[in-house]
């Protein structure tokens, strides 16, 4: 059975060959490749690490800080930072520096589970109308037209109104009901350009069946504009709750957020004389988004196979 | 082999693909990328197709696998009318007619290895334990000439012919019994084409295959083929044993054809027939035979009535009104 076969083909190289060591044979995938151009990025490396020790100065903010973020402590209202209150005290006694611990933790839960939330719908609505195309595609993609037609902040506003009280969970169903038509229209672009490809075809040739082609070989290919996409949308979310939260509708108090921390500056006094209640917060803001933002661009790159190798 | 039975026969296939436009998306014209070709291949005989860039010989393979939804037409696989299978009954049959592709480089999933993709089919029919489909993709990579620890690597790490031979190990995995090849080796530097045109060969006789070889280099063509059938505009002008098709050529189109291909020899004197103009919209396909606007033999008939595609004797079917004047 070998034999006629052999001739044709190109000399084999020696599977025993000793130079050919097991990294050699065992090919690299292309998200190894992937991550390997990632981590020779240095702004995306940088971004990776501040956002590590921001999540981790938050989920361990216990161990970090004795202050509870809602005790008052009304000896020392408004009081600067001190030994005792590292960032000093809000107009409720209460330390900044714990709040903005702890408030790290809602902030990012709100990015982090607002941006699952969004690629999924986003990304399975995307994927039916790439894939089946036609009035299915119509259909969708005109009621994702009409939903980005809607101002962002209008929308939210309109929804928390209407629901008279706000939450945190209100507040994560706002932010993934107004992004995801974003994301649904790139794997929607993605799907249709993938539905052509020979490998599609060729899937399909062999007898596999839809939720294969989908699952198997589209969705996997289209994972690192879905996973770019989405770590650039927390970092809008982030940024759309503080920006929600201090205009009074976000997360509601006294529950800490680096956004509700903020609106102790809407007063001039504290805006000129208490810096320490709205710089951390601020900074936090500024540091996780730009962060975040780094990361994303660095995931581009990295998945962009069309950047060569040593750039 | 003459006397072989049909495993094929294709009945005036069509394909029209829609043109749509407006606000409405209404149908506003239609491609005529295959329009009634009829043709049948015996068990374990190559059919040769050939034709010009957008013939429709790659769409007309397609079809055939039902890649494509037919428009009309029959197409009878072992007794059997794959346009009337369902979906799912359509996927099962699969495992019968596989498909190697054009392009190397994007007809293999470039997230999967080596050996996942030659696997899949297996899996897909649910043949085998995992050991023995490791076993049979280890086998199946000899088979085709790469290494057995190449099934760990990943297609960007191949060349464009030991990707084919991937594309190949993948389409014999199920044992089908008809493979259609849409242009296997012109995307191939001309010494591999050799190397995997005689791997396919080799495979024919080894497991009995039949080919449905598509593509546009005559000389390929003419190596590996029985018979040979040549496209223009969507239709079949003509369908011979190929040694006959290519020493007496009958259709004006397929004379034309030939007279194109390079011969090796310096001195050698020959007449070529170039033709005028270019090839017609197959949107707007020409009243009569398809070829008359180019024809330097066109008659008045031409311009009227579509020549029927008829047996001149010998299985040597032509369509063309000189045939029948």
């Amino acid at each position: 059975m070998q034999k006629s076969s052999s001739e044709v083909a190109q000399k084999p190289t020696d599977p025993t060959n000793p130079k050919l060591d097991k990294e050699q044979r065992k090919g690299k995938s292309p998200f190894q490749l992937a991550y390997r151009r990632f981590v020779k990025n240095r702004m995306a490396v940088v971004g990776l690490i501040l956002l590590t020790i921001i999540v981790l100065i938050s989920v361990f903010a216990p161990l970090l800080t004795s202050h509870d973020p809602l005790e008052s402590d009304m000896y020392n209202i408004e009081a600067p930072p001190s030994d005792e209150h590292i960032l000093g005290t809000d107009d409720m006694g209460r330390d900044v520096y714990a709040r903005l611990l702890y408030g790290g933790r809602i902030s990012l839960l709100i990015g982090l589970l607002t941006m699952i939330f969004t690629v999924l719908i986003g990304a399975v609505l995307g994927a039916i109308a790439g894939y089946y195309g036609k009035w299915i595609d119509t259909l969708i993609m005109r009621f994702t037209d009409i939903m980005l037609t809607f101002p962002f902040l209008l929308f939210v506003l309109f929804l928390i109104s209407v629901l008279e009280e706000t939450s945190v969970t209100v507040l994560i169903v706002a932010l993934a009901l107004t992004s995801w038509p974003t994301t649904a229209r790139i794997v929607r672009g993605v799907f249709l350009s993938l539905r052509e490809q020979e490998f599609v075809l060729s899937a399909r040739a062999i007898g596999g069946s839809d939720s294969r082609l989908i699952f198997r070989h589209m969705i996997p290919n289209a994972l690192a504009p879905i996973i770019v996409n989405a770590t650039l949308l927390m970092a809008v979310t982030i940024s759309a709750e503080s920006a929600l939260s201090f205009l009074g509708f976000g997360v509601p108090q006294p529950t800490p957020t680096w956004g509700n921390m903020l609106t102790n500056a809407m007063n001039i006094r504290v805006l000129s004389d208490q810096p320490w209640l709205w710089i951390p917060p601020g900074v936090m803001i500024v540091l996780a988004v730009l962060a975040i933002n780094f990361i994303g661009d660095g995931l581009r790159d990295a998945f962009d196979t069309k950047m060569s190798d040593n750039k | 082999m003459a006397a072989a039975e049909a495993l094929l026969n294709v009945r005036n296939l069509k394909k029209y693909f829609p043109i749509r436009g407006g606000i409405f998306q209404r149908k506003i014209g239609e491609v005529r990328a295959v329009d009634d070709i009829s043709f049948s291949i015996r068990k374990g005989e190559t059919m040769g197709l050939v034709g010009e860039s957008g013939c429709g010989k790659s769409t007309a393979g397609r079809t055939i696998l039902r890649l494509y939804e037919p428009t009309a037409g029959e197409i009878e696989f072992d007794g059997v009318n794959l346009t009337e299978l369902s979906p799912e009954e359509m996927r099962k049959k699969r495992r019968d007619l596989q498909m190697v592709f054009q392009d190397p480089f994007a007809s293999l999933n470039p997230r999967k290895t080596v050996g996942q993709i030659v696997e899949e089919p297996l899996i897909v029919h649910g043949i085998g334990t995992p050991k023995e489909r490791k076993e049979r993709v280890r086998e199946l990579l000899q088979v085709v000439g790469l290494d057995t620890y190449h099934a760990e690597r990943y297609p960007h790490q191949f060349s464009g012919g030991q990707r084919q031979r991937v594309g190949i190990a993948r389409a014999l995995a199920v044992h089908p019994r008809l493979i259609i090849a849409d242009e296997p080796v012109s995307a191939l530097d001309v010494s591999i084409q050799s190397q995997v045109i005689n791997l396919m060969e080799d495979l024919q006789e080894q497991f009995g295959l039949t080919y449905l070889f598509i593509a546009h280099d005559l000389s390929v063509v003419r190596h590996i083929s029985d018979r040979v059938g040549v496209m223009y505009l969507g239709r079949l002008v003509e369908l011979a044993d190929s040694d006959e098709l290519y020493d007496e050529p009958l259709h004006p189109y397929t004379k034309a054809l030939l007279s194109a291909v390079p011969i090796p020899e310096p001195d050698a004197k020959r007449e070529r027939i170039i033709l005028s103009g270019d090839l017609p919209s197959p949107t707007d396909p020409p009243a009569g035979c398809a070829f008359h606007t180019r024809c330097p033999e066109a008659m008045d008939i031409c311009r009227e009535v579509r020549p029927s595609f008829q047996d001149q004797g010998g299985g040597h079917f032509v369509a063309c009104h000189l045939m029948t004047k």
